[in-house]
């Protein structure tokens, strides 16, 4: 049976048909440019906002010009301040600072290992030896940053009278130069980077002026390796579980669900879970008291072990499901091909399975690693502290982390705080990039050889 | 509803049915030879001979076509046994058509003035004898019908015996010389006559082996002192 | 005589008794009445068949008869499988390997398999070899176990000089040649391939079909095939399996191959191999 020739528009009908179904065709492809566009433009719209407020004119005023005391020194105009010794500027902060001020900054924190610059030795060893030793007793010695930092903060003092953004910076450079000479005109008027070298590597300290974001950096660092040493072994071992060995009984089921389910749980939860579970009921434990390690302030469990701890449990189901997708991925054929030649479960599994899922669970591990560095609320939960100043010594050490620094920074009224929060920000971003770089390097990499 | 090799199985038909008609032309052959021999007819003869060419021809296109339909079908199991046995029939029927002529040349190149009809006789009764016989082992081939093919090795019997005894029956035309010189060729006609029933036996045994897949010579009853 | 039969079963004459030179006939792998059941289905019925030593039989048949199922159950690959269920007794060298005391993963290196579709492990063609005779705790030199299974598989000549590179760099063929040499490495007894060459080309199916016929020394081996041209030219017993009106397979006709190819014992099988089906 033939279909009639009428059934389908001929000739010129045909020909306005057709154009009319590109034309549709197009405008549907215009509204999809435009989605992308408008994506395209919030994203670019952050990331300038950000990179603005992280440079510009700063109006600083000093008390004490750093040129001069690198002066009184006897060296050069080549010489900056912060390439003096970590002895020369020791020296410097004697030579201001009150003794009471310098024995406390050598409580909370010593300047040299070997010996002590505004206290006894005796009195420190009383200190130390008490019921409550101070933080000095424990922790590292300060190194030249940080009593750069002290040096630019007590001796130097800056002020920050006015700050200008990056744009303004650049496009009404005259009028700001104007402003600033008619407002400030004891004040200098200096190009600043907020985002430095010296951001990095400095400490938390009260002032935006010499605040960095070290501390908070090495927080989340050591935050995120606990994550991952607990996460990674016990997520993938779970995957291979439920992937190779469980059986498909209503139990199993049962997990998974509740697997998936979890996932999308709430971050502020696993906060919330994290403190009652590790800070509270495993206090001996996070504490480091069980291990007759730790601050010793209070047996605290607000550690960055207890921390790394509820975010591994928040990553986790997450890395489970991804891990169980990749060994999912890997060939029947290879296992079957395994199993012919005589072989066990775990052999195949070992030889074959795991290597060719590797990959899929890296990238998936290093993309729930990312997640967790910039996590907040459950951080803020489990008792980051707001404020402390001291690189973390260890597991049990009180801790922050670097989005919860940029939430405290931008919590405070001043200007500057906004600029030192824009930098943060940067710093944040670029480690998340890195992340997600890897990952999708690594996974590029391993997809060309299969 | 389509069978999947139906394209293969037509051609199977096709050569079949070539086959039946080449038979019917060398049994056809056969008969007239004997008529042209009966009645003395120098024209008939002439025509069997000629038309010999068209068995030949046959012959060839069958050929032609059984070699392609091996190469490119790869037939196995009864069709291959099919084309096994459609190359004897093949052979066999060419050479009944041999056999036709070599009777209707006789008959054009002898002088019948004198003919003793008592061999004459003989003569037409073998001639009515294997005719019926190529039939039968042609319709056993075609309707795949096993104990018809086995009735042609019986029908064989009666012309052998009537072959035997042509030898008698020339020896006594020995006093006349005529007689006698017409009578000698009539040995080879009888000959050509007993090769054609035998001839269908073949194809009976064919027959035998296409539908159960074991070769059998068919028993001769009777077997000669020398062979065929 | 090609007629119809009472639905008896036929097991070939030829496969008992004596071989043709007089010396007594071993049988590799012998199957009992063997079903194979996937949940309540049942997908292949009463099996009983004989597979002589270091002879290769074919099991031909239509799509989904069960060819494969009764192939993968004489290396229990069909135990991967949570709901199947095997009843009836299926004897390698007299024992029975679904036995409770049979451990499966022994089955499985005596008896080797090599699949449809070349499936090399993502390592270098050494490894390939290597990899299941260490598992099996190989104690020998590897470097002459490797090169002995890949002269064997007829690949030696073309990788012996690049032995470290991926096994997935080869043709299609030389990497079936390869899972075939992996096989042989792990020294079965039984070679059991489930249309070895169906993804092949043409070339390569004919060297490996050569390649059985050489490995017929050395193991008995059991095809599965599609192709009948294949299961006439390659193998010397043939079981032909078709589907009964419950979708179980079973098989109708068992004997050697040249037999069944010229004159089958049964109608149906006349009619699969010549094609007169509906």
């Amino acid at each position: 049976m033939t279909l009639p020739e009428t059934v389908y528009p001929q000739g010129r009908e045909m020909a306005k048909a057709v154009a009319g179904r590109h034309r549709r065709g197009t405008a549907f492809k215009f509204a999809f440019l435009a989605a992308l566009m408008l994506a395209v433009v919030a994203l670019l719209t952050l990331l300038l906002k950000v990179i603005d407020s992280s440079f510009g004119y700063v109006a600083l005023e000093n008390e004490v010009q750093p040129r001069e005391l690198v002066a009184d020194l006897g060296y050069g105009e080549d010489v900056d301040l912060v390439d003096l010794s970590k002895t020369e500027l020791v020296a410097l902060l004697q030579q201001t600072i009150s003794n009471n001020v310098g024995r406390r900054l050598e409580r909370d924190q010593r300047f040299f290992d070997d010996r002590l610059v505004f206290e006894s030795e005796a009195k420190y060893a009383e200190l130390c030896a008490g019921a409550e030793p101070v933080s000095g007793c424990s922790a590292t010695a300060r190194d030249q940053p940080g009593v750069y930092q002290l040096v630019v903060e007590r001796v130097v003092q800056p002020t920050i009278l006015r700050t200008w953004t990056l744009f303004e910076s650049l496009l009404s450079r005259n009028e700001v130069k104007a402003l600033a000479a008619a407002e400030f005109p004891q004040a200098e008027l200096v190009f600043r980077s907020w985002l430095s070298g010296r951001f990095l590597v400095s400490p938390q300290a009260p002032d935006p002026a010499v605040a960095g974001v070290r501390t908070a950096v090495l927080g989340s660092l050591w935050i995120v390796a606990i994550t991952l040493l607990f996460s990674f072994p016990v997520g993938v071992g779970a995957a291979i579980y439920l992937e190779e060995y469980a059986s498909d009984n209503r139990l199993n089921r049962l997990i998974q669900t509740n697997i998936n389910n979890l996932a999308g749980v709430p971050s502020i939860i696993y906060g919330m879970l994290g403190l009652a579970i590790f800070v509270r009921a495993l206090e001996v434990f996070s504490s480091g008291a069980l291990f007759g390690v730790g601050e010793g302030t209070t047996a605290n469990g607000r550690t960055i072990i207890a921390a790394g701890l509820t975010l591994g449990l928040l990553i986790l189901p997450i890395i489970i499901i991804n891990s169980q997708e990749a060994i999912r991925a890997v060939p029947r054929s290879l296992r079957q091909a395994g199993l012919a030649l005589g072989a066990t479960k775990w052999q195949t599994t070992r030889s074959h399975v795991l290597p060719n899922a590797l990959p899929g669970i890296l990238t998936g591990t290093i993309l729930a690693v990312a997640r967790a560095l910039g996590e907040t609320a459950p951080l803020v939960v489990v008792g980051a502290s707001t404020f402390i100043t001291t690189d973390p010594g260890g597991p049990f050490a009180k801790f922050t982390a670097l989005p919860i620094q940029i939430y405290q920074w931008t919590s405070r009224p001043q200007d500057e705080f906004r600029n030192i929060a824009a930098a943060a920000i940067l710093v944040l971003l670029v480690m998340l990039l890195t992340l997600n770089a890897t990952a999708v390097i690594l996974r590029n990499r391993y997809a060309r050889r299969i | 509803m389509t069978f999947p090799r139906r394209h293969f199985h037509e051609e199977l038909k096709t050569i079949e049915q070539e086959l039946v008609l080449m038979a019917g032309m060398a049994e056809r052959a056969v008969g007239r030879a004997v008529d042209a021999l009966f009645r003395n007819d120098i024209t008939l003869a002439g025509e069997v001979v000629a038309e010999d060419q068209l068995i030949d021809d046959k012959y060839l296109l069958i050929h032609e076509k059984w070699l392609e339909t091996m190469a490119l079908q790869t037939p196995v199991a009864i069709d291959l046994r099919l084309m096994s046995s459609v190359l004897h029939l093949l052979v066999t029927l060419e050479r009944m058509g041999d056999q036709a002529t070599n009777i209707a040349k006789i008959v054009k190149s002898i002088e019948a003035h004198t003919r003793e009809p008592r061999i004459l006789e003989h003569l037409r009764e073998m001639g009515d004898l294997v005719q019926p016989m190529v039939r039968t082992a042609m319709e056993a081939f075609v309707q795949r019908d096993l104990a018809l093919a086995l009735r042609v090795p019986e029908m064989d019997e009666p012309v052998n015996r009537l072959n035997r005894s042509m030898t008698t029956e020339v020896a006594r035309c020995a006093p006349d010389q005529e007689v006698l010189e017409w009578a000698v060729p009539m040995l080879m006609v009888s000959r050509a006559l007993e090769r054609v029933g035998d001839q269908a036996v073949d194809i009976a045994e064919q027959v035998a082996f296409l539908l159960t897949g074991e070769f059998q010579e068919f028993t001769r009853p009777d077997t000669e002192p020398y062979d065929h | 005589m090609a007629g119809e039969d009472p639905g008896v079963v036929i097991t070939a004459t030829a496969a008992r008794g004596a071989a043709d030179d007089g010396t007594p006939v071993t049988q590799a792998m012998e199957t009992v009445d063997m079903s194979v059941f996937y949940g309540s289905f049942r997908a292949v019925k009463n099996v009983s068949l004989q597979f002589r030593d270091h002879r290769i039989t074919a099991l031909i048949g239509p799509s989904g008869c069960g060819k494969s199922t009764v192939l993968r159950a004489f290396n229990r690959m069909n135990d991967l499988i949570p709901t199947s269920r095997v009843e009836g007794r299926v004897f390698f060298h007299g024992n029975d390997i679904y036995e409770e005391s049979v451990d499966p993963v022994e089955v499985r290196r005596r008896v080797g398999m090599v699949f449809q579709k070349p499936n090399p492990f993502p390592k270098s063609i050494y490894s390939n070899v290597a990899w299941g005779a260490k598992v099996n705790g190989y104690k020998g030199n590897m470097d002459d176990l490797v090169e002995q299974s890949l002269r064997q598989a007829a690949l030696w000549d073309e990788v012996n000089d690049k032995l470290d590179q991926s096994g997935l760099s080869l043709s299609g063929g030389q990497q079936q040649r390869l899972c075939i040499a992996r096989t042989i490495a792990v020294k079965p007894e039984i070679i059991l391939m489930d249309e070895p060459t169906s993804a092949l080309d043409p070339i390569a199916t004919l060297r490996i079909e050569e390649l059985i016929q050489e490995l017929k020394d050395r193991y008995t081996i059991i095809i599965v095939t599609h192709n009948m041209q294949q299961a006439a030219r390659a193998s010397d017993f043939t079981a032909f399996l078709n589907m009964d009106q419950d979708r179980a397979g079973q098989v109708v006709e068992f004997g050697a191959t040249a037999e069944l190819f010229t004159r089958p014992a049964r109608k149906e099988t006349e009619d699969y191999i010549t094609g007169r089906f509906g």
